[in-house]
């Protein structure tokens, strides 16, 4: 691959956006909001964009934290960073100011750039904050002409962290080489055109929606309706598709089952909407329900359009979909098919000895690509862990492929939590839970009882008893573990349980046993130790 | 959610509930679920799931869907409670 690559061809994603500023400049990119920006506007903003990060002293491979929301601002700086051979570093923009400069601090970036309709005071109070790192906003305007640097196939695009954890931190590093690959894997592997029109809310800043439901239309100048991301109302969602005539969206299963809730028992709720446009409604990055592709086809009179999909941040993000306008094929156990690798995706499955497993056994699944990542930044360990061998990576998730090559997931990596569409390491909630006052040490755990909400996340905490000896103390304990995983995620725990010393097992080292707390926990085998709430009645056990 | 004597109000219980998912000291009746103590949809379920094991109840998607504010869902876990 030439570093240069060709007008129809583009090797790094500036490359592709500077094409599409020449041939398209006056194409509509996206709307926002039903606020338009065309390729040209795009392209002179990031370039303004990315001399004045320049001028601030960012250097080629330095590191740019984006604590942006979807909107115009995130563009900019993503592709501005870039633009000035630097990596992108997306994170959740919903956390509180100290958290951004704790990741800044964990990759190393000397800049962060926030909204640009942040208040002057924050601003001020951010920059006091941050010392000698810079905080910028896209208004941020060059003094002078900047020269900017040459970017190639095999630099480093941006870093997704799928657990911020400051003791074992894991952010994939994404290539522009990587990223061009899946974008094409993708296109080829679910039939993507020109002539599609993708919606989306899901956040521009994360993989799915950034890769798949941004990048995917900027490569092939696909219309794209870009809407804010949003938890509590999915309409405006289903009216974009209807509006916009939508033929892709994508969204976790979750964001389906919540559609599916708001529309519920009322067919004149349905029929104010009108998806028949909808070629894919691509389910993926959460187990795969079939009753909800069910519901979703009989709600809105729909036929073959919701199909499910499989990824991961470390395979850049796409590696199979099952075939559009098929019916989904559903095993034995109700497992929904993830349908074929993409092209130049290999998925084999692997006994514990990591040797080659047959068709319809079921083993550990492992993806060969070239748009795999190179590794974690900065953390060696933890990716010599997840090489099987180079180029080569362990998902961590068990499934099979039957004999015609289509994947099933079973079940997922070890621990790992899937909220609300999103990957949550254990570690990451119980780091942020043992840090408060009183508690000696915390284990986070996935339940999930079959409800329309899916996967919750419940948190037991050991406390020193005489630490908190009265209700008071407990519930403040409570509020404080509730309020603090909510700043740093966004979102609360179902529910928070203070236990008595030694519930939680370990194993001789020291390390917790999540597997064998959690089946404690669903038999009910833990209420004598839970402190705090008390519980007059004994709950129904959650499966 | 009953205290340790077993003995608080409904509606104790339901605002204990309440401030131990938001992580609030202190709810109040005429506080609106969503625009004053920021609970969206995924908070809305966790409560009501949680209410439902600890009161065993069953709050149905319409009841919960018309809640807007903490004194109404007191009411609505009452009036389950009772039926």
């Amino acid at each position: 691959m030439t570093p240069a690559g060709n007008n129809s061809s583009p090797a790094t994603l500036v490359q592709l956006l500077a094409w599409r500023a020449m041939v398209s400049g006056d194409r509509t990119a996206y709307s926002y909001c039903d606020d338009p920006r065309t390729f040209g506007e795009l392209w002179s903003d990031v370039e303004e964009f990315a001399s004045a990060l320049v001028e601030q002293g960012l250097r080629p491979g330095g590191r740019v934290v984006l604590a942006l929301p979807n909107g115009h601002d995130f563009f900019t700086a993503f592709y501005g960073a870039q633009r000035a051979g630097a990596v992108a570093v997306p994170i959740f923009p919903g956390v509180p100011p100290g958290r951004v400069l704790e990741v800044a601090k964990l990759c190393g970036a000397n800049h962060v750039v926030v909204p640009s309709d942040t208040q002057a005071e924050t601003l001020t109070r951010w920059r006091r904050a941050a010392g000698s790192l810079h905080i910028s906003t896209i208004l941020d305007r060059p003094g002078s002409a900047v020269s900017l640097p040459v970017v190639q196939a095999e630099d480093v695009a941006f870093i997704q962290y799928t657990s911020g954890s400051t003791g074992d931190p894991k952010g994939v590093q994404l290539s522009h080489a990587n990223l061009m690959t899946n974008v094409r894997q993708m296109i080829a592997g679910m039939e993507i055109t020109a002539e599609d029109r993708f919606v989306s809310w899901l956040p521009a800043y994360h993989d799915m929606g950034l890769i798949l439901m941004t990048i995917v239309p900027f490569f092939l100048a696909a219309p794209l309706f870009l809407l804010p991301t949003s938890l509590s109302d999915t309409r405006p969602w289903l009216d974009a598709i209807t509006r916009h005539r939508g033929t892709f969206t994508a969204s976790p299963d979750f964001g389906y089952r919540l559609c599916l809730r708001q529309v519920a028992g009322s067919d004149r709720a349905a029929n104010a909407h009108d998806l028949s446009s909808l070629r894919v409604a691509l389910n993926a990055a959460e187990p795969v329900r079939s009753s909800t592709i069910d519901s979703f086809h009989e709600t809105f009179g729909l036929d073959r359009v919701m199909v499910a999909g499989y990824g991961l941040a470390e395979a850049t993000v796409g590696v199979s979909m099952g075939k559009p306008a098929t019916v989904n094929r559903i095993d034995a156990r109700g497992a929904v098919s993830v349908g074929r690798p993409f092209p130049d995706i290999t998925v084999q499955i692997l006994d514990d000895t990591d040797r080659v497993l047959p068709p319809d056994v079921i083993g550990h699944i492992v993806v060969e690509s070239p748009a795999n990542t190179r590794g974690y930044f900065q953390n060696p360990s933890a990716t010599d862990t997840l090489l099987a061998s180079p180029g080569a990576i362990r998902t961590g998730d068990i499934g099979y492929l039957d004999g015609e090559g289509h994947l099933y997931i079973l079940s997922r990596a070890k621990d790992v939590m899937i909220h609300a569409g999103r990957t949550v390491y254990p570690q990451e909630v119980e780091e942020i839970v043992n840090a408060i006052n009183g508690v000696r040490y915390s284990t986070a755990i996935g339940i999930d009882d079959g409800r329309l909400e899916g996967e919750q996340i419940t948190v037991l905490v050991e406390i020193r008893p005489d630490a908190m000896p009265d209700e008071t103390s407990r519930k403040s304990c409570v509020v404080a573990i509730a309020r603090a995983v909510h700043d740093r995620f966004g979102f609360r725990p179902a529910r928070v349980h203070l236990v008595a010393p030694k519930t939680i097992p370990l194993t001789h080292n020291g390390k917790l046993r999540r597997g064998e707390l959690k089946q404690q926990y669903l038999e009910g085998r833990l209420d004598g130790a839970i402190l705090y709430p008390i519980r007059a009645e004994r709950p129904a056990v959650p499966r | 959610m009953i205290n340790e004597n077993g003995n608080s109000t409904v509606r104790d219980a339901v605002h204990l509930v309440l401030e131990l998912h938001l992580g609030v000291d202190k709810v109040e009746t005429r506080q609106r679920l969503s625009e004053d103590l920021e609970v969206d949809s995924f908070d809305l379920m966790n409560i009501i799931v949680v209410l439902e094991q600890d009161f065993d109840i069953r709050i149905s998607e319409t009841a919960a869907a018309s809640v807007r504010t903490v004194g109404e869902l007191v009411s609505l876990v009452e009036s389950l409670r009772l039926s």
